[in-house]
């Protein structure tokens, strides 16, 4: 399966430059123009497994400047009209953002925590409390998604130009939680709408340089697309949303628009179901192996399976013991496996798949597009990071 | 396109270039210099575009030993992009760091070996000396009521955690008044006069042989425990151990550690899978107090039993049987053990019992036994 993926990928030490097309004054001709991704596995497989390993023995810390690596190579290999796109972010500038936020969260845990031992379980002032702790906490992961786009885009350069996104992230927020809230209550059916508002606002307030992007689109497009995904979102074991969202990509690309420029993509859905369902293969076979190389162990030394079932609670006061190097073993092994895997078989190939499939519609002058003079997110994504937002 | 070495000491050529103030890509002459890389318009004696000095210069693309195309400045906004070859290897001669440098996969393997035995030692010394440390320094510091009010708060989810470990679904709390009456007795007869926290005994019908102290005076004893005592003198012998764990406040810093090591997982693991793997952690560790806390609820165990003038023979009796029934171990197991040997902590206890009368009296002791005859459902 792997070796398909591998046919249209060039070589990992094949570092030729993306072709140039002839023809380039400053105005490019606007026949249409496809985005390139020339990522290999093999780069892509090394950072990932060496940023898990020393990710582990830093115990964390050096996760940040991990993931600021993987996207440097993951962003730089993707070009347009023979010009490489280009990561600028820093290692530094990740971990402060998530001081930033742990603070945040941890202010907020403390208030919580404070309420529930000033209260008694079951006191309304208890559950009133915990409602709004998780809603804050849902308000903060829309706060985190809107400020870790900016913080990309800011770190995100073509042609020595950088990408903007301005708008308040509160606001963005307010707006995400009333069509959640709607979404709910309309129990999924205005989805396409929720997605098509909040893609609204975020396209609305990028910009390339000084030159902004429109959005066109409208939800009524997208709903009879997810009518139907959703009614057989469970017989397809959810395969319909992988569906509709490509769908949904091809129609926000389409409908997106930067200066003279528009865009369209040919994403087709079946490379997409086919990526993920490869990735769930191997990150299975993975889990079967650790657990089968468990059970081998466990039958060649039944003293440790003995010691385990007395840990668990059936003898007092630490008669039962626990041995943590087996733990530690699997974890220094199977955490780069899976890190491994996610690179190399999902986010790569959906990278190659995604960005391939764009193309560039139209006319410009890019050399009247103008660096715009803006203050930069000086820290990033802390938040997004803390809560677990998006990946990569 | 390349225009060949100019003088021995320059080479030049086309390349591109972008100035960090429009999107518009220049064709640019690039001459490699002495001290540094010359940018050029490119038109026959065309003006100096910038010059840049080899020790400001930077590669753009560096992971996974690139061969470096682009160029920076340490704070520049402009990029230069190098494609002729010519120019690259003049580049690498000069500035021996940016030749495209690719580790062997031997190089790699033998680093990676490396990091993974490195991980080894530090996970492992921040599991068990570094997180339980931190935890003891936290719980120490920890007020009283705060105690009391969290070890109130776990004693429902776990009862229910233990419950998962018994097959039963109808978990109780045993009440028959005389037996709590007998076993409140006991707990006031052992708690120290001058303890800052209220001791609170309860019996869960479960048949584990088992005792669980909770932050803040909290005790747990298993109907199993009950069962499995042969004398009262046993189970003062446990409630005296148990009491131990609280005075030193064992359970709150374990629960502190609990809190660390999810925090540490999830900084550690970031996006992927930080909860599960966390959250096995936890439970690994949650399970057992380590040797020194063993090793100090054994002692103040003792003290207690000492001056509430009962005998520790039963605590001794209790580990013996206990061991008994857990069979023995094998030798590998002892080296790695978190715990000390059981004949240390037996010996210890046996060492240091006195001449005293039963714990409790015979009806007493009965009605203990019986405390199950009544019980308070746990709703599912």
């Amino acid at each position: 399966m792997s070796d398909r993926i591998d046919a249209t990928v060039p070589a990992a030490d094949e570092t030729r430059p993306p072709t140039r097309p002839e023809a380039d004054p400053g105005a490019d001709p606007g026949a249409g123009s496809r985005l390139e991704y020339d990522g290999a596995g093999g780069p892509i497989a090394k950072i990932a497994v060496s940023n898990a390993l020393r990710t582990l023995a830093t115990l964390g810390v050096y996760r940040f400047w991990g993931k600021t690596r993987m996207r440097r190579y993951l962003w730089n290999r993707v070009s347009f009209l023979g010009d490489r796109a280009e990561y600028t972010g820093a290692g530094r500038e990740l971990l402060l953002g998530f001081l930033v936020a742990i603070a945040v969260l941890a202010l907020l845990a403390g208030a919580l925590f404070g309420v529930e031992m000033a209260v008694d379980v079951g006191h309304p002032l208890y559950w009133a409390a915990q409602g709004v702790y998780s809603l804050t906490v849902l308000f903060l992961v829309f706060v985190a998604e809107y400020r870790a786009r900016r913080y990309r885009l800011s770190r995100t350069e073509w042609r020595s130009i950088r990408f903007v996104q301005s708008g308040s992230s509160l606001r963005y927020a307010l707006l995400a939680l009333g069509w959640t809230a709607v979404t709910l209550l309309s129990l999924g059916v205005a989805y396409p709408v929720y997605r098509a508002r909040l893609q609204r606002y975020r396209t609305t307030r990028t910009s390339f340089g000084d030159r902004p992007f429109r959005f066109e689109g409208r939800a009524r497009a997208l709903l009879k697309t997810w009518l139907l995904a959703w009614l057989f979102l469970l017989p397809t074991l959810g395969l319909t949303y992988v569906w509709y969202r490509t769908r949904e990509f091809r129609y926000f690309v389409g409908k997106s628009r930067c200066g003279a420029l528009s865009f369209a993509s040919d994403l087709g859905t079946g490379s997409m179901i086919r990526i993920i369902v490869v990735f769930v293969l191997l990150a299975g076979l993975a889990v079967v192996l650790l657990l089968a190389a468990i059970i081998a162990l466990a039958a060649a030394n039944p003293e440790w399976v003995e010691s385990m079932q007395r840990a668990g609670a059936s003898l007092p006061f630490g008669l039962g013991e626990i041995d943590l190097t087996g733990y530690v073993l699997g974890l220094v092994i199977f955490f780069p496996t899976i890190a491994l895997l996610r690179m190399r078989f999902l986010v790569h190939p959906l990278f190659r798949r995604v960005f391939r499939s764009v193309t560039v519609i139209g006319e410009e002058d890019f050399g009247a597009i103008a660096q715009r003079a803006q203050s930069m997110p000086r820290h990033g994504e802390g938040l997004a990071d803390a809560l677990d937002v998006g990946a990569v | 396109m390349s225009a060949g070495p100019v003088s021995p000491d320059t080479v030049r050529g086309a390349g591109g270039y972008f100035d960090g103030e429009r999107a518009a890509r220049r064709e640019v002459e690039v001459e490699i210099a002495a001290g540094g890389v010359r940018v050029l318009q490119a038109e026959p004696g065309g003006r100096e575009l910038a010059f840049w000095p080899y020790r400001d210069l930077r590669p753009v693309d560096e992971a996974a030993g690139d061969a470096p195309r682009r160029l920076r400045t340490r704070d520049g906004k402009a990029r230069l992009v190098i494609e002729d070859p010519v120019l690259l290897a003049a580049l690498s001669e000069r500035a021996p760091r940016f030749a495209a440098r690719e580790p062997g996969w031997a190089r790699l393997a033998l680093h990676w070996a490396g990091l993974l035995a490195l991980s080894v030692v530090v996970l492992l010394a921040a599991l068990r000396v570094g997180v339980p440390r931190f935890a003891d320094e936290v719980a120490r510091i920890v007020p009283r009521q705060w105690e009391a009010a969290f070890g109130e708060s776990l004693v429902e989810p776990v009862v229910r955690t233990l419950a998962r470990f018994d097959d039963t679904d109808e978990i109780a709390f045993c009440t028959a008044p005389r037996g709590v009456e007998s076993l409140d007795g006991l707990t006031r007869r052992l708690a120290p006069a001058a303890s800052p926290y209220r001791f609170v005994v309860r019996v869960v019908n479960l048949e584990m042989v088992n005792a669980f102290a909770l932050p803040g005076g909290r005790i747990l004893i298993t109907e199993g425990l009950l069962r499995f005592a042969e004398s009262p003198d046993e189970v003062a012998g446990v409630l005296a151990h148990e009491m131990g764990h609280v005075l030193h406040r064992h359970s709150t810093a374990a629960m502190v550690e609990a809190l660390g090591l999810a925090f540490l997982f999830g900084a550690m693991l970031g996006d992927f899978g930080a909860s599960a793997i966390g959250a096995g952690a936890e439970t690994l560790v949650g399970l057992g107090f380590r040797r020194e806390a063993e090793a100090e609820a054994d002692e103040r165990g003792l003290d207690l039993l000492r001056r509430a003038g009962l005998s520790s023979r039963g605590l001794a009796d209790l580990f013996e049987r206990l061991e008994r029934k857990a069979g023995d171990r094998s030798r590998i197991l002892r080296l790695l053990s978190t715990h000390p040997p059981t004949e240390v902590r037996r010996r210890r206890a046996r060492d240091g019992a006195v001449r005293a009368p039963p714990a409790l009296g015979e009806r007493e002791w009965r009605s203990l036994e019986a405390i199950c005859s009544r019980q308070d459902r746990l709703d599912p």
